[in-house]
């Protein structure tokens, strides 16, 4: 039987490294697809998600057991690219990168047109401001509920729909134009 | 029409929360609005382009990488071994404290025939026979009290002595053998 989250954590902070390696590897997973989403550069994601896991380590002590740990992992996974993303505008995925991971069911014109699709709403995405994008990226990328989006942003459950219903608006609203050209 | 009344039935519809009642209302007005019918295409359209995201595996190397970083941080082996130093430093003190007030007490005639010898000054030099005579009484006590508790024990005060200096060394083993091992483990790797 897996051993639980907390157990885990009590044996960290007694000095056992080797714990800490057990939660890296269940979630990591987790953790690299937030910030990948987030920031959306392979380059740096490796160091940020590195950093993370380290902040993760030293913040173990302050760990309270009533939150699941995942949350609060990517809850320190997001105040680190947030971090990130006010010390350095982050440009939005390549395309290049975007063609490179899809899958390749469709024909060369099809995936060109899936991935330039995929492209502008990304680009888009990334323009809207941080109170907005977050929960977005968070509830459809990461696939985390209500409940878990105000717990990482610390935020009532209210103000987090509120901006999520907002951000989908305003998605909308900046695609207006491709809309118009039939791209979307 | 108000579609504002429908703009929060289209985002639970999108987010699958919306109950039969309220959906049957949103689709009504769907059929007869062409607006937000094709907002809540677009919004799905969307979201369900953002939700494709790409299978991104995190590097095969990633613990061990972040694992290296924590062997050298080593906060809470650190916290351990600094918490265990601090308990011995001060169990150290006072079993050291300790040993001094009870040879000052064994030998108070000796301290007290220095100091006038010395030429201290007579109020502090009662004052300091008064003070370990009153601690020796406390003792008396103490041990009155045990033989009346555990029948007689000989040389009491030389027996709490021994125990207490066996502790000290104890304890000052303990500390050089953790500063040690945290020396050891600050060597940096070749």
């Amino acid at each position: 039987m897996e051993t639980p989250d907390v157990d885990l954590i009590s044996k960290c902070l007694n000095g056992d490294n080797d714990a800490f390696c057990v939660l890296v590897t269940r979630y990591k997973k987790l953790i690299y697809s937030v910030v990948y989403n987030m920031i959306n550069n392979k380059e740096e994601v490796n160091d940020i998600v590195q950093e993370v896991f380290i902040k993760i380590y030293s913040a173990l002590d302050k760990y309270n057991p009533e939150y699941k740990f995942s949350t609060w992992a990517v809850r320190i996974a997001t105040n680190c690219c947030l971090d990130y993303i006010r010390k350095k505008r982050i440009d939005a995925i390549s395309i290049e990168e975007a063609i490179g991971v899809s899958d390749n069911i469709d024909t060369p014109e099809e995936e060109y047109i899936k991935n330039e699709k995929k492209k502008r709403i990304n680009d888009e995405l990334n323009r809207l401001p941080e109170k907005y994008r977050i929960p977005l990226i968070l509830f459809h990328k990461n696939g985390l509920s209500y409940d878990e989006i105000a717990q990482v942003l610390k935020e009532p459950m209210s103000i987090v729909k509120n901006r999520l219903y907002r951000a989908r608006l305003m998605l909308r609203e900046s695609l207006s134009s491709e809309r118009e050209e039939g791209i979307l | 029409m108000n579609c504002e009344l429908y703009e929060d039935s289209i985002m639970k519809n999108l987010d699958g929360e919306i109950d039969d009642i309220e959906n049957n209302r949103l689709m009504k007005h769907l059929s007869e609005c062409n607006e937000c019918r094709r907002k809540l295409e677009d919004l799905k359209n969307i979201m369900s382009a953002i939700e494709q995201t790409d299978i991104i595996e995190p590097p095969c190397d990633l613990e061990q990488t972040v694992m290296e970083k924590v062997k050298r941080l080593d906060i809470y082996n650190k916290r351990i071994n600094e918490k265990k130093i601090i308990a011995s430093y001060f169990i150290a003190i006072m079993m050291f404290s300790a040993i001094l007030v009870l040879s000052a007490i064994l030998f108070k005639e000796n301290i007290f025939g220095f100091m006038l010898v010395v030429g201290a000054p007579k109020s502090v030099t009662y004052m300091v026979y008064e003070y370990l005579s009153g601690l020796d009484s406390i003792i008396a006590i103490a041990v009155s009290c045990i033989k009346v508790l555990k029948g007689e024990i000989a040389d009491f005060n030389y027996l709490l002595l021994g125990m207490l200096a066996i502790i000290f060394m104890e304890k000052v083993y303990e500390i050089n053998l953790l500063q040690r091992r945290k020396e050891k483990k600050n060597i940096p790797e070749t």
